[in-house]
C-alpha cells in the first residue's frame, strides 16, 4: 500500500534559495507555501511504492482534477511528467523544447477536451521582444461536470486514484505555483539527473547535457532545481 | 518573380506553376520523386474512384500557393524563395498511404512515427536535397519546425498553403464540390500582423466559405465511413500479421541506425507496401487484405457522434487500451457468430476546432471586426459550427449483421454506465 509518512518540514531554507536566482518561487508565496494545507503537505514523505495502473487519459484527467486549474500546456505536460515519474505509470516522455514532453499526454488532453471531460480556455495575444511582435497563447485546463462524473466512476471501479497523486500535485503547486517556466526547469533538471544517475547530481554535467538537448539552464537554475527536487522527493 | 520562371508545369487547379532552377533540382531528387507514388488520400479512392492524386502534385500546389501568399504578405524575394522551398518539402516525410502509415506503425508496432520529424531527417541527410537547397537548408528546416514567424504560418496555421491547396485539389480529384471556396478573395485580402496572418473585414465572408468547405470535406471525404473502414482493414492486416510472417522491423524506425532506416523508408510507397504485406501475411490477415484489394469492404453498422453520449461510456470508449472497444467487438462477435477479426469498433476524432465559439479558441485564424480590432475568427464570424472537435464511434462488420451490430452497440453503451 502506498502511503505518506509524516516528517518535519524545513521552510526557511527554500525561501533563501528562491531569492538566489530567477527561477525562484512566485513572490506571493510565504515560505514557499500557499496556505496552511500546503505547509502540512510538506511534512509528508513521498513514497515511490508500487507503480500506479493509469493510462494517459486517466492521468491527465486526475492531474487536472487535483490541480483544479492548470495554466498552460507546458505546465500540464510537466505536472504529468512528475506524476508519471513518481507513480511510474509508464507513459513515454522525450526531450522537447521546454523539457520532457509526452505525445500521449498531448493527445489525451486533446481528446478529453473534445469529449468535454475537461474544459480548455484559450487566451492569446502578442508581446514585443527585441522590437518584434511575438505571440503568446495560454491554454488553461479545468475539470468539467462530465469529467467529475467519469472520475467518480473510475474511483468507484477501483482501485481508485492513487493517493500519491494529490500529494505530488500539491507539492508542485507549493514549489512553483504551476508557473510553466519553473516547472519546465524543474522537469529538465529531473530528466537529466535521471539520465546521469540520481545519486551523483553534478551541476556542470547537468548544464552540459542541457546544452546538448538544446535547453538553456544556468548554474543557479540547476542549483535551485536540485534543492526543489530534494524537497519534492523528501 | 524573375528568378522563379525557369521551368513551367501544368496543373489542373492553377493552370501553370512556375519553377526556379533550385526548385526543379529539389523536385528532381529521389526523395521528392517518391511522392509520385504516395496517394494523397490513402483509400479515399474506394469511395471516390478518381481520388488517386498524390503527395507530389499537392506539394507543387502548396509551393505555388505559398509563393502567392508570401508575395501578398510583402515578404522580400529571399524569404519568398525559402517559403516556397519549405512548402515544396512539407510532406517529404510521408510514408505509404500518407497518415495511415503512422497509424499502422502505432497499432502494429506500438511505435510512433511522425512524418514531420522524418521529413526533417530526410532534408538533413539527403545529399541531393542538400545540394539543391544549398544555404537555404537551415532556414527551410526552421520554417518547417514552426520557428520562423509568419513564414512558418504560411506553411502551417489557420489559413496556410497546405489547406488552401488540398481543399481545392482533393475536391477536384474526388469529383465533389465540398472543398470549393473563394481562393482569390482570401488571397487578395489576407494581411500580415507581426507573426500572424489576419483577414480584414472584407474577407471574412470568404473565410466563412473556406471553413464550411473544411467541415464538409472532413465529414464527407476524409472521414467517410468507407474510407475509415478501408484504412482500418489495412491496419488490422498489419496487426494480425505482426508476429505471423510480417516483420514490422522491416519498416520500423530504428534509433540505433537512423541512416539505414531512412534509406529503407525512402524505398516505400503505396504499391510496394501493399505488395510487401501481401507476401508477408497469412491466414486471417491474408483474407482481410484480399477483401480490401478486391473492395469487399466491411459495412458500417453504427456511426454516431459521441457528443450526446453520457459521461461514463464516453470516458471509457475514448480511453485506448482499457479494453472496452475490444470488449464491444467480442460481444458483437458472440451475438452475430462473425469471427472477431471481421468486427471493428473505432473512435474517430474529427478536427473542427476552428469552429469553436469558446473564448480564445481558433487563435491561429484572426480577422478584423467591425470596429477595426483584430480578434479570433470564431468571435466575429456569423457561422456557427460545432463547438468542439467531433468524436464519432464507428462499428463495422459484415453487411448482413448491420442491424445486430447497431443493437448490440447501443446495449453495450448502456451497460457501460454502470
Amino acid at each position: 500500500m502506498r502511503q505518506f509518512n509524516e516528517k518535519r518540514k524545513r521552510p526557511a531554507k527554500a525561501k533563501s534559495r528562491g531569492k538566489e536566482t530567477g527561477l525562484g518561487r512566485p513572490s506571493h508565496l510565504v515560505n514557499g507555501c500557499l496556505n496552511n494545507s500546503d505547509r502540512q503537505c510538506r511534512t509528508m514523505k513521498l513514497d515511490l511504492g508500487a507503480p500506479a495502473h493509469m493510462n494517459s487519459n486517466e492521468l491527465v484527467l486526475a492531474v487536472v482534477s487535483k490541480a483544479r486549474k492548470v495554466p498552460g500546456r507546458t505546465s500540464l505536460q510537466k505536472i504529468c511528467y512528475f506524476a508519471n515519474e513518481f507513480l511510474r505509470t509508464q507513459i513515454a516522455f522525450r526531450p522537447h523544447f521546454f523539457g520532457p514532453f509526452s505525445v500521449d499526454v498531448a493527445d489525451s488532453a486533446n481528446v478529453l477536451v473534445s469529449a468535454d471531460l475537461i474544459d480548455e480556455q484559450i487566451e492569446s495575444g502578442t508581446f514585443l521582444k527585441s522590437g518584434k511582435a511575438r505571440e503568446w497563447t495560454r491554454h488553461t485546463y479545468s475539470i468539467s461536470q462530465d469529467g467529475l462524473k467519469y472520475l467518480a466512476w473510475l474511483e468507484k471501479r477501483g482501485p481508485g486514484l492513487d493517493p500519491r497523486l494529490e500529494e505530488i500535485v500539491r507539492r508542485l503547486k507549493s514549489l512553483t505555483d504551476f508557473d510553466q517556466d519553473s516547472l519546465s526547469k524543474l522537469a529538465k533538471v529531473h530528466y537529466i539527473r535521471k539520465e546521469l544517475g540520481r545519486h551523483s547530481p553534478n551541476g556542470s554535467l547537468i548544464t552540459k547535457r542541457a546544452r546538448e538537448l538544446g535547453w538553456t539552464l544556468s548554474a543557479s537554475d540547476v542549483r535551485l532545481a536540485l534543492s526543489h527536487l530534494a524537497e519534492l522527493e523528501e | 518573380m524573375s528568378e522563379i520562371k525557369q521551368r513551367v508545369l501544368r496543373d489542373p487547379i492553377y493552370g501553370y506553376i512556375d519553377l526556379s532552377e533550385q526548385e526543379a533540382k529539389v523536385i528532381d531528387s529521389l526523395p521528392f520523386q517518391r511522392l509520385r507514388r504516395i496517394k494523397q488520400l490513402a483509400h479515399t479512392y474506394l469511395v471516390y474512384p478518381s481520388a488517386n492524386h498524390t503527395r507530389f502534385e499537392h506539394s507543387l500546389g502548396a509551393m505555388h500557393v505559398a509563393g502567392l501568399m508570401a508575395t501578398r504578405l510583402g515578404l522580400p524575394p529571399k524569404r519568398i524563395r525559402q517559403v516556397r522551398l519549405a512548402a515544396l518539402l512539407h510532406d517529404i516525410g510521408h510514408g505509404p498511404f500518407s497518415h495511415l502509415f503512422e497509424e499502422i506503425c502505432q497499432s502494429a508496432c506500438k511505435k510512433r512515427l511522425d512524418h514531420e520529424q522524418i521529413g526533417s531527417a530526410i532534408i538533413l541527410s539527403s545529399g541531393e536535397l542538400r545540394n539543391a537547397l544549398g544555404e537555404d537548408r537551415s532556414r527551410v528546416l526552421r520554417i518547417l519546425e514552426g520557428n520562423a514567424g509568419i513564414d512558418s504560418k504560411i506553411i502551417s496555421g489557420g489559413l496556410d498553403c497546405d489547406k488552401l491547396d488540398y481543399f481545392r485539389r482533393d475536391s477536384f480529384h474526388a469529383g465533389v464540390r465540398y472543398g470549393e471556396y473563394d481562393f482569390d478573395r482570401i488571397l487578395r485580402t489576407m494581411k500580415p500582423k507581426g507573426p500572424h496572418i489576419y483577414i480584414p473585414r472584407k474577407g471574412v465572408d470568404a473565410v466563412e466559405g473556406f471553413l464550411l468547405a473544411r467541415e464538409q470535406l472532413y465529414l464527407q471525404v476524409y472521414f467517410h465511413h468507407t474510407r475509415v473502414v478501408a484504412d482500418e482493414m489495412l491496419k488490422r492486416v498489419a496487426e494480425l500479421g505482426s508476429g505471423h510472417g510480417l516483420k514490422p522491423a522491416w519498416f520500423m524506425f530504428d534509433k540505433a541506425r537512423p541512416d539505414e532506416f531512412l534509406e529503407r523508408f525512402l524505398e516505400w510507397n503505396d504499391a510496394n507496401f501493399e505488395s510487401f504485406l501481401s507476401q508477408s501475411v497469412t491466414g486471417h490477415a491474408k483474407r482481410l487484405l484480399n477483401d480490401l484489394l478486391a473492395r469487399r469492404l466491411l459495412k458500417c453498422g453504427y456511426d454516431k457522434d459521441m457528443e450526446q453520449m453520457p459521461a461514463i461510456p464516453k470516458g471509457r470508449l475514448i480511453t485506448p487500451g482499457n479494453g472496452d472497444l475490444a470488449k464491444l467487438e467480442r460481444q458483437i462477435s458472440k451475438f452475430t457468430g462473425v469471427p472477431r477479426y471481421l468486427i471493428f469498433a473505432k473512435v474517430v476524432k474529427i478536427s473542427m476546432k476552428q469552429y469553436s465559439r469558446r473564448q480564445g479558441e481558433g487563435e491561429e485564424l484572426l480577422a478584423e471586426d467591425e470596429a477595426g480590432e483584430i480578434r479570433n475568427f470564431p468571435d466575429i464570424s456569423k457561422v456557427k459550427g460545432p463547438t468542439n472537435d467531433v468524436l464519432k464511434l464507428f462499428v463495422f462488420g459484415p453487411g448482413e449483421c448491420r442491424d445486430m451490430i447497431a443493437k448490440t452497440t447501443m446495449r453495450f453503451i448502456k451497460g457501460l454506465e454502470n
